[in-house]
């Protein structure tokens, strides 16, 4: 357990005023609020830093205590206790035990909990945010198109929730209070759930757009026809125009993925026919392509 | 589908909030507020919002037009964080 310097994370001198004090945290707490700093953990960590040293230096009691054993607070503990074992003289003041209560959100550190014992015992109470937890969501890239639900338990919370059709691999999703319970009716912490999308179809997704790698026969390819191509969804047929050539590509407007929350809008589908060559060919086959290369 | 309301007056007194900040956040286009039977009331889903405005009214004493600006400034961060996800899954994808 390391000793925090309270005015350094203020960045205050040990001579400063109230005032003063509460001027540096307010300009710290500016920079490093978690409204202003979303999804940012070490802002997180750093605004919990500078909340719990302007509990201590604001709090006349507190900051003179903290003052009094500063970085000698490990022996200052080790003199409360001896005073306390010679029969409770000491009367100076309040104990450790004056500050114990219920906080067991663990948003100050060991340190200020060895020093000041819980922090609801006694001065100014304010609210704490409860922690914020993150989870992870494996869906299908088909389950990604459609608009459904999912239920999930976490931390004995049944949630249910709508993914939208559209939602993007990597996107976060904020469920509001379904984090970490908050302190001093504090409201409860936010979970953020992580959709991973595991494609197990033959489309490759890039935004709202599909790709597909269609293989055409050599015969289909030369001479035209129809095809029945595949979509995320269903089938669409497909007219092919005579002499497409190996790596063409043609678009289907409107045949992509869904677009996140826009009802009735899609991305498109690119198709790249890649023509493939008879193979086992018969004596007469060969004969007859032999025929078109001297024709 | 009915939008899910909630009183202004209730939000209010929840949160020790003054009715003037809510109408200053109003004017300024910062939240929309729906009349319900001529009850001032916002809808369900800005009430995050209304709660983060309040928040950093509060506990960061910012006055609205610093508000305002924390705003775009988080809506333009959020839509570039967004772009990078997208930018990330295409060059996780080419690099495959």
């Amino acid at each position: 357990m390391a000793f925090i310097d309270y005015y350094e994370v203020l960045g205050v001198k040990k001579t400063a005023t109230a005032e003063e004090i509460k001027k540096a945290y307010r300009k710290m707490a500016r920079k490093y609020h978690p409204d202003v700093n979303p999804n940012d953990e070490s802002a997180k960590l750093k605004f919990q830093q500078i909340n719990e040293a302007q509990e201590v230096l604001t709090d006349p009691e507190k900051r003179k205590k903290y003052d009094k054993y500063g970085e000698n607070w490990k022996h200052g503990e080790e003199y409360e206790k001896a005073q306390q074992s010679r029969g409770q003289q000491y009367q100076g003041g309040e104990s450790w035990q004056d500050y114990s209560g219920n906080f067991d959100d663990g948003q100050f550190s060991d340190f200020f909990e060895s020093m000041f014992g819980s922090r609801s015992g006694g001065g100014r109470q304010s609210m704490f945010k409860g922690q914020d937890y993150n989870a992870e969501l494996n869906i299908s890239l088909k389950d990604a198109a459609t608009t459904h639900s999912q239920s999930f338990t976490i931390n004995g919370k049944n949630v249910r929730i709508t993914i939208h059709a559209g939602v993007v691999n990597g996107q976060k999703i904020k469920l509001k209070g379904y984090g970490g319970a908050g302190a001093n009716g504090g409201p409860a912490g936010d979970l953020y759930l992580t959709i991973n999308i595991a494609n197990d179809t033959e489309f490759r997704r890039e935004g709202n757009d599909l790709y597909l790698n269609y293989d055409l026969d050599l015969y289909t390819a030369v001479l035209g026809g129809e095809i029945t191509l595949p979509t995320l969804d269903s089938q669409v047929k497909l007219k092919i125009k005579p002499e497409t050539q190996n790596m063409s590509k043609v678009r289907l407007k409107g045949k992509g993925f869904p677009v996140y929350k826009k009802d009735g809008q899609f991305g498109d589908l690119y198709v790249t026919y890649h023509i493939k060559i008879p193979t086992n060919l018969t004596g007469k086959q060969k004969e007859l392509f032999q025929q078109l290369a001297q024709s | 589908m009915a939008a899910e309301l909630i009183s202004i007056e209730e939000y209010c007194r929840h949160h020790h909030t003054e009715i003037t900040f809510i109408n200053a956040l109003k004017d300024n286009g910062l939240i929309q507020v729906i009349y319900a039977e001529s009850s001032p009331c916002i809808d369900a889903e800005e009430l995050e919002q209304l709660e983060k405005y309040t928040r950093l009214y509060n506990e960061l004493e910012l006055n609205i037009p610093g508000i305002e600006v924390v705003n775009v400034l988080l809506e333009k961060m959020e839509t570039m964080q967004h772009r990078i996800q997208e930018l990330e899954y295409k060059l996780h994808f080419y690099q495959e």
